[in-house]
């Protein structure tokens, strides 16, 4: 061993002996990850190619998706699809005719035709988008006090005046009624839920099977994950993932099967099941699409997306760029996607590094036009979309980060000037970043 | 395994590693925040994967190779850019001194050592730190051991370079 050697390893040494760890690093980490699924969304972020840069074993590691399948026939003649942004260097879209000629259009981070201003101060509108804070949901002029500890996670409206919430860390639901005490069956459900968009049921998701109940919380049907037929070679059955529960267009479930890069149809009314090619990102029930990722060109560092319609098959755009989708309008006509995320190319950010898009991107779903984005300040974060929904109104629910790191909830039109409907509310634990924000919007 | 199990479990293995890998958090980055940032979503991912990850033979293997890729990915920490912890999990104190070795020479060469570009900063502190080979090195960061080899030796020459420039 060398002089230089010996050296450098007495002063690493030498600079670890002060390390010492302080705080509880199991338990923050564990509510990263919780932050971190919350971002992510399942498998918008996996089909993006944002998987996590972890080591996994060989098995599994050799079935990530790639998203390799045929594309659908598309429209006879290319079709000019703007983004709305005007792009200084280049064309505002980019359209070019693929092989297929589907309509394309790259996001290339030319500014939107409006961006988000929040508002300040004390409530002036309302929204349709239910909420739940402070142990009481909200439903326009109704407010349903929950009677009990409540769930932090998700909140959906069921039919019957029920509503369903799932705790974030146990995945465990509770069953309210109008009054806000609980109903349903006397075991607790647990798994992830998707609801359906007229509440009439919905579905958990526990380690890849699914379990259909109705508004009441009775047990419809169930798809078992050993029927997923999705364990890769060599891994044992019992490690299989299963389905993923993506969207449902009345009575049928669309999932995604495991990382087959397929999907299946499953009618919870006759039981019957169909293949989907391709895996899916999200469904709209209003208009019977879906997001549906595209495989990435060996050498490219951009992902593209394509909305599809489930019925015909017909792809209807493929928008490519740094965005990844959250969520449909209720109405089908928007989807709400999200600039920001973790592991990007180079290629895909600004030259000064920075994000294409900010936290809120609106894109119109009959052109991929890019209507709307918003961004917090770069140095404080003011002003940053944190979770948003769209109703039917073409008006976002967007809870905002103010000032000090509280978060207030706005409506905000599509010319960016929102109104705050809730005042701003202390985050859990807002001494971490990863404190649970105060504000839940309903899924439907 | 059921949640309540799993969590259990998990912490068991943090609370019984999670001193060292702090330290290894912190010679990877070079500074308090960002070791915690980098420990932090390294360990979440860790937890996200917990059921293969202690399956594993080597399970501190594993972890070590998602810090260290985790690491090497700059935009780490962008989505939390905004939301700045109160409360830390790490502390760092001043270096008590090593005997036989000059406090200032000490200093110099750490200082170098976060200059290194990161591929070489890695190796050398799985190579000098962590005392692994270069072929459990080259596994850790995901090349071959001829990379390992040609990292190594350039950090090492870099740091000669840097180390007889400031004594000059």
């Amino acid at each position: 061993m060398s002089d230089m050697d010996q050296r450098l390893k007495q002063a690493l040494s030498e600079h670890t002996e002060g390390v010492r760890v302080v705080g509880d690093l199991a338990d923050r980490a564990i509510t990263r990850d919780r932050s971190n699924r919350r971002r992510e969304l399942g498998g918008a972020a996996l089909a993006a190619g944002l998987v996590l840069a972890i080591a996994v074993p060989v098995g599994w590691s050799a079935m990530r998706p790639t998203g390799e399948r045929p594309l659908p026939v598309g429209p006879t003649q290319s079709t000019t699809a703007p983004t709305g942004r005007p792009s200084p260097t280049s064309s505002r879209a980019t359209t070019a005719p693929t092989p297929t000629a589907i309509p394309t259009v790259t996001a290339d981070g030319a500014p939107a035709a409006a961006t988000l201003r929040p508002a300040t101060g004390d409530p002036t509108d309302g929204t349709t988008v239910p909420y739940y804070v402070d142990r009481t949901i909200h439903d326009r002029s109704t407010q349903i006090h929950i009677q009990g500890k409540g769930q932090k996670g998700t909140l959906a409206r069921l039919a019957g005046g029920h509503w369903l919430m799932t705790g974030e860390q146990t995945m465990s639901t509770l069953l309210v009624d109008s009054t806000g005490a609980g109903v349903g069956p006397g075991v607790p459900l647990v798994g992830t839920a998707t609801v359906a968009d007229d509440g009439s049921f919905f579905v958990l998701q526990d380690r890849g099977t699914l379990r259909a109940y109705d508004s009441s919380g009775t047990l419809v049907d169930t798809l078992s994950a050993t029927t997923c037929d999705c364990t890769p070679e060599g891994v044992s059955d019992t490690e299989s993932p299963g389905y993923d529960a993506i969207g449902i267009i009345g009575s049928v479930v669309y999932a995604n099967r495991g990382f087959t890069g397929k999907s299946v149809a499953w009618d919870v009314s006759s039981r019957a099941r169909r293949p989907v090619d391709g895996p899916l990102e999200l469904v709209n029930a209003a208009r019977g699409t879906a997001v549906v990722p595209v495989a990435q060109k060996a050498g490219s560092d951009q992902s593209c997306k394509e909305l599809r319609d489930l019925t015909s098959g017909r792809t209807i755009w493929r928008l490519c760029g740094p965005l990844v989708f959250r969520s449909f309008s209720t109405n089908g006509d928007y989807l709400l996607a999200t600039g920001e995320m973790d592991g990007l190319a180079e290629s895909q950010l600004n030259p000064d590094r920075t994000f294409r898009y900010g936290g809120l991107v609106v894109v119109r779903t009959s052109d991929a036009t890019i209507v709307l984005e918003g961004s917090g300040d770069v140095t404080t974060g003011a002003g940053s979309p944190v979770s948003y929904r769209m109703g039917s109104d073409d008006r976002v629910t967007v809870q905002i980060r103010g000032v000090t790191g509280k978060r207030s909830l706005q409506v905000c039109p599509l010319d960016g000037r929102c109104a705050v409907v809730a005042p701003e509310h202390e985050r859990d634990n807002p001494d971490i970043p990863e404190g649970d924000d105060p504000y839940f919007l309903a899924d439907n | 395994m059921d949640d309540a199990e799993r969590r259990a479990d998990f912490t068991a293995y943090v609370r019984a590693r999670e001193q060292a890998l702090a330290r290894l958090a912190y010679l990877l980055t070079g500074e308090r925040d960002a070791a915690e940032d980098l420990l932090q979503n390294a360990l979440a991912k860790v937890y996200r994967h917990w059921d293969r990850v202690r399956a594993a033979e080597l399970p501190d293997a594993y972890v070590r190779r998602i810090m260290v890729n985790e690491n090497n990915s700059r935009w780490r920490g962008l989505l939390r850019r905004h939301e700045t912890p109160s409360s830390h999990v790490l502390e760092v104190l001043d270096p008590p001194g090593v005997a036989g070795l000059d406090p200032t020479a000490s200093i110099d060469l750490w200082r170098h050592v976060q200059n290194l570009p990161r591929q070489q900063r890695s190796a050398v502190v799985l190579r000098y730190y962590e005392d692994l080979t270069e072929a459990q090195t080259a596994d850790v960061l995901g090349c071959s051991v001829g990379t390992v080899k040609s990292h190594t030796s350039r950090a090492i020459s870099a740091l000669r370079t840097s180390m007889s420039e400031a004594t000059a």
